[in-house]
């Protein structure tokens, strides 16, 4: 019960910072530069996953995603999500080092928004499935025999 | 297009088809320099002898060669002309009285905004001729009426007949074809007969370094010997007599009027045994005919800053010219450099901007050598760990130009509006009173210092807004009410306590002892310095408003300074502020600067993020009061509320930046467990597909 908990929790913490991310970041799809208090928001959004996605990371690791048992959709929606989200996340922390020149900064930009925008997707996989093992693992239980 | 303008280009199509055509002129097509061994003629085409008396003309002697024409309408001279694109807003011509206590922006330039057209302000093209001459090459406003003269003497193909330049002024007077009217001036000299014009004087920029003599020249335009500078500034003779000794309803065809004609007495040894004189010039015009009319000195509390505690301009010390990057044709239309420059012959001047220099510009660089960055060897910068968006947001010049900001912004000297370059003393206190560098956002919205002032003048209010009334006749009309001899600010606000006024305050045997005065009296007499001044403001701007509105028939006139409109008060010697919404006389009036650039090692932000994003960033919390000759300035206003930051957001950004060091901890600590699962993803992969191999 306890675990079903944390599942729902993360996943929906997730959820809500994808969401986040995604709409103060929409802008930039028709040429909009972030600035101001949208920068601020994407940024904020930007730190709790920071902090979160290891957490999801290790604790759906930690539940068995990766096992055969798995379903496929399960164990694709995970690693694409923790691929895509290391991605971004990389992307914007090489930025911060005092290290790529403003071209480099620019093309990083890019990649960050790619695989930013690449995590909506999934996210939404990784969510489905989870939601889906969970009713079948329901109904498995709940049918005699 | 207006229709008198394209009359003017008609007419003006026609001269050049009667004259030389650009194809006809003689040129070198070389990188060597030509020697100009070369006859001078005066303004009625005559040549100069070394017995001659008339200046010579530059428009008659170098037109003779080049396309005088074309490039009467370069960045330079075309001022006057209304039409002419105007681009990024650059310093006004602020016309400054001290006396009067007036600083007032001006600019016939009609897309720079929130300027005063000269004629609105009721000055003639003379009285500006006259006021910033010095500060022209010629050309536009400098030739006034004879503009049209030149062009109908073209048109008939004769040279106009008579004995001066007064005679040619005069002999045109009244005979001036409507059509080869400009739109300016609305109000019309009559002095041009006397002083002739100023025309474009070549030798200015075109003087070798140290062959032009700039003060000769702003001497004679002083002495209104228009026609006579640019022959007095080569030293090509000595000029005798002033135009200003000339009275403005004397017949120019009197005798009396003719002794009064300044006379040039040329030195022979100048002229060759063919008559022709060496005009020693470069087609490149040195840095140094630049700095004599942009320069700027900054002034701090502690008065003039020393020209040696600042460096120079990075490019000019990698052995630059300003002509490197502010080049030009033969139209003259000199390259201004600022980002989105549209230049009117249609080239390319992306690359001549710092940023299309340094970055390349912003499209098609791959495609065309000339749009690559790197150009005259400039190297790439990195900008290593400075985030894109500061491009976006930011101009180079933010970081890179101008004075280094400090917590306030500094006054700052300018030689168009001081006359830096003049023998002087000067404080830094003179008007007009400039303050740079003030961080605000440009026309492309990207912030970017410039430079800023408050208009301060004598006008009327009508309607809730003010217009300003002609300076000259302001002078005359106050004269005796306010009474001032040189500064209004020092002779009215800031006037001395007299012997018995600091007797009656600290007593007869403390009075006397000015340098012994403890901490208290000097307060004491401080205050009552400021008191007396405020009052003696009250009387003397009372009774000048009571003198302008009986002088110009204005139901009522105000004093105009640092953002405060002053009107008379409902007694008698008072004056009271007058809240009115006019941004555009009571606003600041700025324009963006550039130089001096300095060097990545120099630039704002070079040690980090927190430079800028913190509580003390100059860009933002650098502060700026409105200054001016009146007795009220401005409370302090930050850079960051000029710029539309909202200070609530600005303190989240500042402690946001205090922790990103931390926060890249963390962020690799992420990455760390992020990549370590990966890892772990790969191995399950790797050993299950080596599971089912096997």
């Amino acid at each position: 019960m306890m675990k079903m908990f944390v599942d729902r929790l993360l996943l929906l913490s997730l959820m809500l910072v994808v969401l986040a991310l995604l709409a103060t970041s929409a802008a930039t799809l028709w040429g909009e530069a972030l600035g101001g208090s949208t920068l601020m928001l994407h940024m904020t959004a930007g730190g709790a996953l920071v902090v979160g996605m290891p957490l999801v990371a290790l604790w759906f690791l930690r539940r068995g995603v990766i096992r055969q048992a798995a379903n496929a959709m399960l164990r694709c929606g995970y690693w694409l999500t923790i691929l895509t989200a290391t991605a971004t996340i990389i992307t914007v922390f090489l930025c911060m080092l005092p290290l790529p020149s403003t071209d480099q900064m620019n093309e990083l930009m890019e990649l960050h928004g790619y695989a930013g925008f690449a995590m909506v997707p999934a996210v939404a996989l990784f969510s489905l499935a989870v939601v889906r093992s969970r009713r079948m693992k329901l109904t498995r239980s709940a049918t005699p025999g | 297009m207006p229709v008198i303008w394209m009359i003017y280009a008609a007419t003006l199509t026609a001269v050049l088809a009667a004259d030389l055509k650009a194809e006809d002129r003689y040129r070198s097509d070389s990188d060597a320099r030509y020697l100009h061994h070369i006859n001078l003629y005066d303004v009625n085409n005559r040549k100069i002898q070394p017995d001659s008396t008339t200046p010579y003309s530059p428009m008659n002697t170098c037109g003779r060669c080049h396309d005088y024409d074309s490039i009467a309408h370069g960045w330079h001279f075309n001022a006057f002309e209304p039409d002419s694109v105007a681009g990024r807003a650059g310093e006004p011509w602020i016309w400054t009285d001290p006396k009067t206590g007036t600083q007032l922006p001006l600019s016939y330039r009609s897309d720079w905004k929130k300027l005063y057209r000269p004629s609105e302000a009721g000055i003639s093209s003379w009285e500006m001729t006259l006021q910033f001459g010095g500060r022209i090459p010629g050309g536009n406003m400098g030739i006034g009426q004879a503009r049209q003269q030149a062009t109908k003497r073209k048109v008939t193909g004769q040279p106009v007949a008579g004995k001066t330049a007064v005679a040619t002024a005069q002999s045109d007077a009244g005979v001036v074809d409507a059509a080869a009217v400009e739109p300016e001036p609305a109000v019309v000299s009559p002095r041009w007969p006397f002083t002739g014009k100023l025309e474009i004087d070549c030798m200015v920029c075109h003087a070798v370094s140290g062959d032009y003599d700039f003060g000769e020249r702003r001497l004679h335009i002083s002495q209104e010997n228009f026609a006579w500078a640019p022959t007095a500034a080569l030293r090509l003779g000595v000029i005798q007599g002033r135009a200003s000794s000339i009275k403005d309803d004397a017949d120019p065809d009197d005798d009396a009027t003719q002794k009064k004609i300044p006379q040039v007495t040329y030195d022979a040894s100048r002229f060759g045994a063919d008559g022709s004189v060496f005009m020693d010039l470069v087609r490149k015009p040195s840095s140094n005919a630049c700095y004599q009319c942009h320069s700027n000195r900054t002034v701090t509390a502690d008065g003039i800053e020393p020209r040696w505690v600042h460096d120079q301009d990075v490019h000019l010390r990698a052995g630059m010219d300003c002509v490197d990057c502010h080049r030009n044709g033969i139209d003259h239309h000199i390259v201004r450099g600022f980002p989105g420059e549209d230049h009117p012959s249609g080239a390319a001047v992306e690359t001549l901007s710092c940023r299309g220099c340094h970055l390349g510009a912003e499209q098609g660089q791959e495609d065309s050598i000339t749009l690559r960055p790197g150009r005259l060897g400039s190297p790439k910068p990195l900008h290593v760990g400075l985030p894109p968006l500061h491009f976006e947001k930011m101009s180079c010049t933010a970081c890179h130009g101008g004075p280094i900001p400090k917590a306030e912004a500094a006054g700052i000297m300018t030689s168009l509006a001081h006359g830096l370059g003049e023998k002087g003393h000067r404080t830094g206190e003179e008007l007009p009173r400039l303050t740079a560098p003030v961080y605000l956002p440009g026309d492309d919205g990207k912030v970017g210092p410039h430079r800023a002032m408050w208009p301060a003048f004598w006008g009327e209010l009508k309607d809730g807004k003010v217009t300003p009334l002609a300076p000259e006749r302001v002078y005359d009309a106050t004269r005796r009410a306010l009474r001032v001899r040189k500064d209004f600010r020092d002779e009215v606000l800031n006037a001395k306590l007299s012997s018995s006024e600091l007797k009656e305050l600290l007593g007869e045997q403390r009075a006397k002892l000015d340098d012994e005065w403890s901490a208290e009296e000097q307060s004491q007499v401080d205050i009552a310095t400021s008191e007396k001044g405020r009052q003696q403001f009250n009387q003397k701007v009372y009774a000048a408003l009571t003198a302008i509105e009986d002088e110009f028939n204005v139901d009522q006139a105000v004093y105009v300074s640092s953002g405060f409109v002053y009107g008379k008060g409902s007694d008698e010697d008072t004056v009271s502020k007058i809240e009115v919404d006019d941004s555009k006389a009571t606003g600041v009036i700025a324009w963006p600067m550039a130089h001096q650039v300095r060097p990545a090692g120099w630039s704002l932000g070079a040690t980090g993020c927190i430079e800028c994003h913190s509580d003390d960033g100059k860009i933002f919390s650098s502060t700026v009061s409105a200054i001016g000759p009146g007795p009220d300035q401005g409370q302090p206003v930050t850079m960051a509320s000029l710029q539309g930051v909202d200070p609530d957001q600005r303190l989240q950004w500042n402690e946001m930046f205090q922790g990103r060091k931390s926060f890249k901890f963390l962020i690799a600590g992420s990455i760390f467990i992020l990549l370590v699962t990966l890892f772990v993803g790969i191995g399950a992969l790797a050993a299950r597909l080596g599971g089912k191999a096997g």
